[in-house]
C-alpha cells in the first residue's frame, strides 16, 4: 500500500534536516515559496514527480527512499553532509550530491547488466586506527609498498593515477570546492567506492590528491566517508594518507634509481670487505667532495619524473636522508621564489598535465548505459538523461545513440 | 500531457508549438498528485525517463492510454503494466483522428509528409491504406 501524502512530508522533513538545509534554501532551489516547502512537509500540499526528483537528489537520497515501505536515515550521507557544512562549503555539498547521484545510476546500471560489484578488485588492508603520527607515517609507508608491489608497480612512477582507480572499480569524480577541502571519498553500499578530488587544485596536487583519498578507500572504507581538509592535516588518518601519498608516488627504490641517474645519491665515504674463502681485502671507496650534494636542479627533475611538486620532492628526500636540514631549507626557500619553476622552463620539462579525469568516469557509465540501451534494459530517454549526468548535451545523447546504431528512427513497426 | 513530458521539450520551436497547444486547450497538463502515482513514477525512474515514468504512471493509474513511439524497454514496460491495447502510437493517433472526424485523409497524410522530413518513416503511403479507403 502507498504511503500517504502526511508521510511523505514527513519523510521529507526528516531528510531535509539530515541534511542541514532551511526550508528557504530549498524553496529556492525548487523555485517555490518557503510556505509551498512548509506545506509540502505538514503534507498538505502534493508533490510531483519533478519535484520529488530534484529533492531526492537536493537530500543526495534515491527517489524510492521516498516511497518505500520504510524509510531510515542515510546515515553515510547526512555525516558527510554535516561534515561539507562544517567546512563552509557548497562545494561539498555539491560534489557530494553529484557523486552520489552518479554512483547510485552507476550501481543500477550495474545491477541491471548483472555485473557483481564484487568485481572491483580493490584491497583492503585491516590496520586499525594508528595511535601516534609515527604509527601512521609507518602505517602509510608499508602500505604504500604492499600496494605497488600488488599492482606491479615495481619502482616506476604512477603514470594516471585515474585511471589506475577506475581500473580497479573505484569511481572519481573532479569538483569545484573550497580551497581548503583537496579530496574526499565516499564509500556507500548503494553509491560504491567514489573518490573526488578539487578541480580548483593544479594537477600535481591533484595527483597527491587522489594516492591521499585512494588510502582512505584502502584503510578507512570503513569510515564510509572521510572529507581531507587542510585543517586537518594533524589528524592520523590524514597523517596517514599523505605518507602513503608520498610513497606511493615517490617509492624509494625509483627515487633513488633516478637520483643516481643523475650521478648523485651515493654515500661520501664506501667501505667494504671482500672475503675470498682465503682471506679479506678491505675495499675503501670516497666520492669526490661536494660531487654528490643533490641541487635543486636535480631536485626539479626528480620531481617531474615522479609527477610530484619539488616540495613534496624536497620533503621525501630529507625523510630519505638524501638531503640534510639545511640544504632543504635553503631549496624549500629558493622554490618558493620561484627558481623551481624557471628551472624547468630552461630545463625545457613539460608542465604536468591536468588528467581528463571526468572522461575516465564518464566513458564506464555511458559505455554502461549503452550496453543497458542495447539489451533495453533502459530506454532511450533515460539515456539521455543519463548522458546529461556526466555532462553531455541532449544532441550529443541522441548523436551518441545513433553512432552505436541504436537508433529506431523508424516508426511504423508496429502494429496500432 | 504530464509536467515531466513538457519539461523535456527544450526545442525552442517545438517548445512554442507545444506551448500553443496547451494555450489553446488542444493538449493539458497534468501533474502526478497521488502518492500512489509517485511511487509508480519512482520505480519506473529506473530505467525510463522521467517523462516516461510520468505518462506510464499516470495511465497505470488512472487507466488511461499512453501515446508513445518508443520501442524497447518503455515499450515493454508499458504492454507489461497496461496491456498492448492502452498503447498508441503517432500513427495510431492520426488514425484515431480520422476516424473520429478530427482530420480528413489528406491532413493525415499532409502531416505524415511533415514527419516523414523529420526522420519518422511510416512504411505506408496514405493513411487511405489504413481506413480501408475511406
Amino acid at each position: 500500500m502507498a504511503i500517504d501524502q502526511q508521510e511523505l512530508g514527513r519523510r521529507l522533513r526528516e531528510a531535509r534536516d539530515a541534511c542541514g538545509l532551511t526550508q528557504e534554501e530549498v524553496a529556492e532551489d525548487l523555485g517555490v515559496s518557503r510556505a509551498t516547502v512548509a506545506q509540502i512537509e505538514l503534507g498538505n500540499r502534493s508533490v510531483s514527480g519533478l519535484e520529488l526528483s530534484k529533492l531526492a537528489y537536493l537530500y543526495a537520497r534515491d527517489i524510492q527512499d521516498f516511497v518505500a515501505p520504510n524509510f531510515g536515515e542515510d546515515d553515510v550521507v547526512h555525516a558527510l553532509f554535516r561534515s561539507g557544512a562544517e567546512a563552509g562549503g557548497d562545494g561539498v555539498k555539491l560534489a557530494l550530491r553529484d557523486c552520489i547521484a552518479l554512483g547510485r545510476e552507476l550501481s543500477k546500471l550495474e545491477d541491471l547488466l548483472k555485473i557483481s560489484r564484487s568485481a572491483s578488485t580493490v584491497a583492503s588492508y585491516p590496520f586499525p586506527l594508528p595511535k601516534s603520527k609515527w604509527e601512521a607515517i609507518q602505517n602509510g609507508a608499508q602500505v604504500a609498498i604492499e600496494e605497488r608491489r600488488r599492482l606491479g608497480l615495481g619502482s616506476a612512477p604512477v603514470g594516471d593515477p585515474v585511471g589506475l582507480l577506475e581500473g580497479q572499480g573505484v569511481r572519481t569524480g573532479i569538483v569545484l570546492m573550497l580551497s581548503e577541502v583537496s579530496g574526499l571519498m565516499i564509500s556507500h553500499p548503494k553509491v560504491g567506492l567514489f573518490i573526488v578530488v578539487n578541480s580548483d587544485h593544479g594537477p600535481v596536487r591533484q595527483r597527491f590528491s587522489w594516492c591521499h583519498e585512494y588510502c582512505h578507500v584502502l584503510l578507512d572504507r570503513g569510515s564510509r566517508g572521510l572529507v581531507s581538509r587542510v585543517s586537518e592535516r594533524d589528524d592520523l588518518r590524514e597523517v596517514r594518507g599523505n605518507s602513503f601519498a608520498a610513497n606511493f608516488l615517490m617509492p624509494e627504490d625509483g627515487l633513488r634509481q633516478f637520483i643516481g641517474s643523475l650521478g648523485k645519491g651515493a654515500t661520501s665515504r664506501i667501505h667494504a670487505e671482500v672475503f675470498d674463502e682465503s682471506g679479506v681485502v678491505p675495499v675503501d671507496s670516497r666520492t669526490e667532495p661536494g660531487t654528490q650534494e643533490i641541487q635543486l636542479y636535480d631536485v626539479v627533475q626528480v620531481a617531474h619524473f615522479l609527477g610530484v611538486s619539488v616540495l613534496s620532492g624536497l620533503y621525501r628526500l630529507l625523510n630519505l636522508k638524501l638531503i640534510t636540514e639545511p640544504e632543504f631549507s635553503r631549496m624549500k626557500e629558493l622554490d618558493q621564489e620561484g627558481t623551481s619553476l624557471r628551472l624547468a622552463k630552461l630545463l625545457a620539462l613539460p608542465p604536468v598535465e591536468r588528467v581528463d579525469h571526468a572522461a575516465e568516469f564518464s566513458r564506464r557509465f555511458l559505455g554502461l548505459a549503452l550496453e543497458a540501451l542495447r539489451r533495453e534494459l533502459i530506454s532511450r530517454s533515460k539515456f539521455v538523461e543519463l548522458a546529461q549526468q556526466v555532462g553531455a548535451s541532449q544532441e550529443d545523447a541522441v548523436e551518441l545513440i545513433a553512432s552505436a546504431g541504436l537508433d529506431a528512427a523508424e516508426l511504423c513497426r508496429r502494429k496500432w | 500531457m504530464p509536467e515531466e513530458v513538457v519539461a523535456e521539450v527544450l526545442n525552442p520551436e517545438q517548445e512554442e508549438e507545444l506551448s500553443e497547444a496547451l494555450g489553446a486547450g488542444i493538449l493539458i497538463q497534468e501533474s502526478i498528485t497521488e502518492t500512489a502515482e509517485l511511487e509508480l513514477f519512482a520505480g519506473f525512474t529506473s530505467s525510463l525517463g522521467k517523462g516516461e515514468s510520468a505518462c506510464l504512471a499516470m495511465a497505470q493509474q488512472r487507466g488511461w492510454l499512453v501515446a508513445s513511439d518508443e520501442g524497447g524497454a518503455f515499450r515493454r514496460e508499458a504492454e507489461a503494466r497496461l496491456g498492448i491495447g492502452r498503447i498508441i502510437n503517432t500513427p495510431g493517433l492520426f488514425l484515431m483522428a480520422i476516424r473520429a472526424g478530427i482530420l480528413s485523409v489528406e491532413q493525415a497524410d499532409e502531416a505524415k509528409e511533415i514527419l516523414e522530413r523529420q526522420r519518422f518513416r511510416m512504411r505506408f503511403r496514405s493513411f487511405r491504406e489504413l481506413t480501408g479507403g475511406s
